[in-house]
């Protein structure tokens, strides 16, 4: 019987050299252990369950038994059937077979990165503490910051092939319950065969999937985590992935960095207002130009006029297409500055900044206010790093209804495109929320911040059971 | 998990920035009584009576929204069917002498590359987009919108130096021909009947409708001073000539006589329209669903019917556009047209009545 299993094993997992398939005694019977080597830790299983359930005495076999003979403290779980082993020892798990029966125990060992500072969000004050792949670590960081009962953990499973483990993290005294049973709901009617990263589970999980708007927001800080699982949303959690994705998203966390509530509240107001005419800059600057140049020349003042005809003199192409290419070309040098390793992404910099940029307004294929107009979008762009992909595109989109009809394409385009975002919900939130619908109780963390001591309550544009953050005191 | 779940629905900030809306957008029609001799020179009294007119629609639509709108009012069908097919008519004819303005303006002074009816089908589909989200995707958008154009335009810089303001004055107390003037700008008076078809029962208590109304009228007076302050700074003295091309139509005003606004300013104002033809779109679509007793929204369905209309009957229209300014300048039509506004006013009172009642019942 034990050669019948460690055959099917061996079978099933396709003869892998790392499925080690031990022969055992476990008190007086005949047993196997099998594991994978690499996830689990060998001399734990020597010292705590091969040796001295070897030496235990002859007894019926139980859970409780095992648990009492071995020399660990290891998760001890018993197990159907043989599917169920499998699946256990491709988790990693350590699976004992005795006595017609199978139980499993944890004793995982692996490597893992250390807890570092993310590279997408260094900080200049406030911690550095950042997630890395594995689940368990990041749990673990949370609850290191979350020292409360109700700091609630659910453990899901995605993925046909991967079997990947998704942690559903919330607070279940501020939660809405209704947004954690969608998430939950949502999560487990996913029917894929593998989930590589969190993005796979926030793609699948958002209301509108085809918006070209962030539909669930990202973090890689416990810090930044906690403070919006302490507001209320849902922290969804991925093995594999230190991206940790929250819910419900708002467009306005876009412009709230964390470095925002570790500064006072007057530089952090003046901030937001930066980034709000950033990403303003961003959309609507190549597309004014190119109105200006081709149908409203009228609005600039007569100096301002004489200086943009006389630089764009003698330019082979008409603003629009001139425009078009300059934001291309930015994309295009952004795209492999990005793929290129660190010191040939940098070289690449130069020579798209300096070389071709500058080349090209002195040979006079390009003129410099296109190629300023390009830079200052660009920069406005960078301002907002959560709205890049969904403003990027934009500015294109409203470039073109520039060109084709002027400041009437601007407007009808703006019209559009802000009409569409009041309209987005995320798990029950308006998306455009506190501003549109204006939530006046809320507008103290939007483009104005207040001080701390004036944030009481909870956002209430975000689905949640207790709106009370906190209770003032008198100044003493 | 929707947000919108109805679409009629406003919460007290939606009702503020929907009446903004309403009620500033075309209310500089009424600025040619001030700047124009051609509507007499009774424009102070003119404009009184005006506001006058629009606060009474204002406070009788909000009396019946916060009824639940007039689809709620228990009134017996066929009379429910009458008015639905009224006030689709007026807000299809509204929608449609809005847009033919609008448009006359933008080709005449702003755009002078673009056709008549490429601006009617953009302006036309752009405000069916924004109406198809109903009364709350309208004031949403409104909201972004006057944010965004808070931080792009700066509003401050207009105001830099004064000059000349009082060289105007002097037309204002001049206390002539007040009917005709009423009369002229009874096409733009009572904007604030679209509300009629809101519901604001859970937002707007009852006893805060007065306050509403007050708003309103400091926001057309707020709007109106803006709009002629911009006019003086911007022009001087030469600002008693400057008249919008569709002020002109509708005063008779001499249109030689061409000048612009500022640019700024125009496009500012040029984002408020297409909100502005939403709502009455939008009041002209539910009429249609009164008429025909649906108690669904229509949506897309209803709202493309009202959009081929206008833009058909645009087409037709402005085929003649001398003989279509000249009809609706009409005594006649002015005279249906402030009739209408009293219906809107009745069906306040109807409102009124009913909410003791149901008070009375509560208790």
């Amino acid at each position: 019987m034990r050669e019948q299993i460690k055959r099917q094993l061996q079978y099933d997992f396709g003869q892998s050299f790392d499925l080690i398939v031990v022969p055992a005694v476990v008190c007086g019977h005949d047993a196997l252990y099998a594991y994978l080597a690499g996830l689990s830790d060998r001399n734990l299983l020597e010292q705590g369950l091969l040796i001295p359930l070897a030496a235990a005495p002859c007894c019926a076999i139980d859970t409780q038994t095992l648990a009492g003979n071995a020399r660990s403290s290891a998760p001890l779980k018993a197990l159907a059937d043989i599917a169920e082993a499998e699946q256990a020892i491709a988790n990693g798990e350590v699976v004992l077979w005795v006595e017609d029966a199978f139980f499993s125990f944890l004793l995982p060992q692996f490597d893992k990165r250390a807890v570092a500072e993310p590279p997408t969000s260094a900080v200049i004050k406030g911690p550095r503490e950042g997630f890395g792949e594995d689940i368990g670590q990041n749990v673990t960081l949370l609850r290191r910051r979350v020292k409360d009962k109700c700091l609630v953990v659910k453990h899901l499973t995605v993925g046909r092939v991967t079997h990947t483990a998704v942690a559903v993290c919330f607070l279940s005294t501020i939660a809405d319950s209704h947004v954690v049973d969608e998430v939950v709901r949502r999560i487990e009617a996913i029917d894929i065969d593998g989930v590589v990263d969190s993005a796979y589970v926030g793609q699948l999980i958002t209301d509108n999937p085809n918006s070209i708007f962030t539909q669930f927001s990202t973090a890689e800080k416990p810090d930044i985590v906690t403070a919006k699982i302490l507001e209320g949303r849902v922290a969804v959690l991925v093995d594999g992935s230190p991206m940790v994705i929250t819910l419900p998203c708002l467009l306005i966390e876009g412009f709230q960095d964390s470095e925002d509530y570790y500064r006072g509240n007057k530089r952090t107001t003046f901030l937001r207002v930066i980034r709000l005419i950033g990403i303003l800059l961003a959309v609507l600057l190549p597309a004014a130009y190119v109105a200006v140049q081709e149908y409203h020349y009228q609005v600039l003042p007569l100096k301002f006029l004489v200086t943009v005809v006389n630089a764009t003199n003698g330019v082979p192409f008409s603003p629009t297409i001139e425009m078009f290419i300059v934001l291309i070309l930015f994309e295009i040098l952004n795209e492999a500055s990005v793929r290129m390793p660190k010191y040939v992404g940098m070289a690449l910099s130069i020579v798209g900044a300096v070389v071709l940029g500058e080349t090209a307004v002195n040979a006079g294929l390009l003129s410099s206010p296109a190629v300023l107009v390009m830079a200052l979008s660009a920069i406005g762009l960078y301002t907002t790093p959560e709205h890049i992909g969904s403003l990027g595109l934009l500015r294109f989109v409203f470039l073109v209804m520039a060109g084709l009809f002027g400041f009437v394409g601007l407007l009808i385009c703006t019209l559009v495109m802000v009409c569409y975002v009041v309209t987005l919900t995320n798990y029950g939130a308006a998306y455009a929320g506190p501003i549109a619908p204006f939530v006046a109780v809320d507008a103290k963390d939007t483009f104005v911040k207040a001080s701390l001591d004036k944030m009481t309550t909870r956002p209430f544009s975000i689905p949640n059971r207790n709106h009370v953050r906190m209770r003032r005191r008198d100044k003493r | 998990m929707r947000f919108l779940d109805s679409y009629n629905k406003l919460t007290r900030s939606e009702v503020g920035i929907l009446l903004f809306l309403l009620l500033s957008t075309y209310r500089i029609c009424l600025l040619p009584a001030i700047l124009s001799e051609a509507a007499g020179e009774s424009a102070f009294y003119v404009v009184l009576a005006g506001l006058g007119i629009d606060v009474v629609v204002c406070f009788a639509a909000l009396l019946v929204a916060s009824q639940g709108g007039v689809e709620a009012l228990s009134m017996p069908r066929p009379v429910k069917r009458a008015l639905g097919g009224v006030f689709a008519l007026y807000f299809l004819f509204k929608t449609l002498v809005r847009t033919y303005e609008v448009v006359h303006y933008c080709v005449g002074d702003l755009f002078e590359q673009a056709t008549p009816m490429l601006l009617v089908v953009v302006f036309v589909i752009t405000a069916g987009l924004v109406a198809s989200k109903g009364f709350a995707g309208i004031a949403r958008t409104g909201i972004m919108i006057l944010l965004i154009t808070v931080f792009l335009v700066g509003f401050a810089a207009f105001y830099a130096g004064f000059c000349g303001y009082g060289y105007n004055l002097w037309v204002l107390l001049r206390p002539h021909d007040v009917g005709k003037g009423l009369l002229y700008s009874s096409l733009w008076l009572g904007d604030g009947a679209v509300l009629a078809f809101a519901d604001t029962r859970t937002t707007v208590k009852p006893r805060s409708q007065f306050a509403w109304g007050a708003l309103a009228v400091a926001v057309v007076l707020v709007g109106m001073c803006f709009f002629y302050l911009n006019f003086i700074y911007t022009y001087g003295s030469a600002g008693r000539y400057v008249q919008y091309a569709f002020v002109r139509m509708l005063t008779n005003g001499d249109p030689e006589e061409l000048g612009a606004v500022d640019w700024p300013i125009m496009l500012i104002w040029l984002m408020s329209v297409p909100l502005h033809l939403a709502s009455q779109f939008y009041a002209g679509s539910e009429g249609v669903r009164l008429l025909l007793s649906r108690r669904e929204h229509g949506g897309f369905i209803y709202l493309a019917g009202f959009a081929v209309a206008v833009v058909v009957a645009y087409y037709f229209l402005f085929a003649d556009k001398d003989g279509f300014a000249a009809l609706y300048r009409t005594d006649a039509l002015s005279y249906v047209l402030l009739g209408l506004l009293g219906v809107v006013v009745l069906l306040g009172a109807v409102a009124l009545r009913r909410r003791p009642k149901e008070q009375a019942n509560e208790r």
